[in-house]
């Protein structure tokens, strides 16, 4: 392999892997039952979305290699012998990553507020909130938990499969 | 220093940390909880411990997914055979679930805290000890589930018998006028 492309694999598989401890971090947050800020939330938010974006533009890059061949910076005869299923599989997980990652980010953005309040078990019945902030509070969860998911699979799968 | 050694050392603080972390959060909880609840102040400590334990997780994945990066790069794919390695990932992944059913209150402390402290520990005594081809994943994971179940009662029993001292020391303490 040339040096540039063991700098681009090596940035693609850490930008993603910190995508999925950012989004790990913010399910942990999301389910602890108080201490629990707009800001905390956010900058967890952040940090997996811009990792992800830089794990999916080198994604691009890889495919673009791939695809053009010699016409590609990066185009050594590697690149070409790693592809087929798993840059597929990656090229079609990565932008839901992404996706989801932008969704959490806007909600949490507009909707901060009334998340960080909603826990989904509240200390007392006093402190429940409305239904709708519950129910935001656990599609955020859920979101969340797949984007960790859906990223620390492609980390293990970027790491391992050739 | 080559970044092979960088990563090893990088490892090894995140071990550290981590199987420390796990040490401390099992000892500050026994003696948090022998009163049958936790004050303020500790649960600030444990929350630090917490802390300490996560960043150790973090830094172990991170230098190790760099190790295997560099096992891939150099073109060592031996490694990924080693059984010991995949039983790590297991172990891994269990302190990682085990972390977030004990923030999502899913699990009690009591049964969580050991969990993770042994399963620190195994990650840690397989790292070192359990290597070679000769030992199959499914040995690792026996010796790991016979480690979570002996240490698991011992754990229990060094609970039953703070909790019992300190109600023995309450009793002899004369009683407050008021």
């Amino acid at each position: 392999m040339t040096t540039s492309l063991i700098v681009l694999v090596s940035i693609h598989v850490f930008a993603i892997l910190i995508a999925a401890m950012a989004f790990y971090a913010l399910w942990l947050l999301l389910l602890a039952k108080r201490g629990a800020t707009k800001k905390a939330l956010l900058w967890r938010a952040s940090i997996g979305f811009i990792t992800a974006c830089i794990a999916w533009g080198l994604d691009l890059f890889f495919l673009a290699d791939y695809y053009l061949g010699k016409e590609s910076p990066v185009t050594t005869t590697d690149v070409t012998t790693l592809i087929p299923t798993f840059v597929f599989f990656r090229a079609i997980l990565l932008p839901l990553v992404v996706a989801t990652a932008a969704v959490i980010l806007v909600v949490l953005w507009r909707k901060g507020n009334s998340i960080t309040s909603a826990s989904p078990t509240p200390p007392s019945p006093d402190m429940a909130l409305p239904r709708q902030s519950r129910l935001l509070s656990r599609c955020i969860i859920t979101l969340t938990g797949l984007a960790t998911i859906s990223s620390a699979v492609l980390a293990f799968l970027g790491v391992m499969v050739p | 220093m080559d970044i092979f050694t960088f990563l090893i050392i990088g490892h090894l603080i995140g071990t550290v940390l981590g199987v420390g972390g796990a040490t401390f959060l099992e000892v500050f909880l026994n003696k948090g909880l022998k009163d049958g609840s936790l004050d303020r102040y500790e649960g600030d400590t444990l929350k630090t411990t917490f802390t300490t334990v996560r960043i150790g997780l973090a830094l172990s994945i991170l230098t190790g997914f760099g190790l295997i990066l560099i096992y891939r790069f150099e073109g060592q794919m031996f490694q990924f055979y080693d059984p010991t390695l995949w039983a790590k990932f297991t172990i891994l992944g269990v302190i990682v679930v085990n972390a977030l059913l004990l923030q999502a209150h899913k699990i009690p402390i009591w049964l969580g805290s050991p969990l993770s402290f042994i399963s620190w520990y195994s990650v840690m005594i397989a790292g070192v000890l359990l290597r070679g081809p000769q030992i199959s994943y499914f040995t690792v994971m026996l010796y790991y589930c016979a480690a979570l179940l002996i240490g698991g009662f011992l754990m229990e029993g060094i609970r039953h018998s703070m909790k019992a001292q300190y109600a023995k020391q309450q009793a002899s303490l004369p009683p407050q006028s008021s």
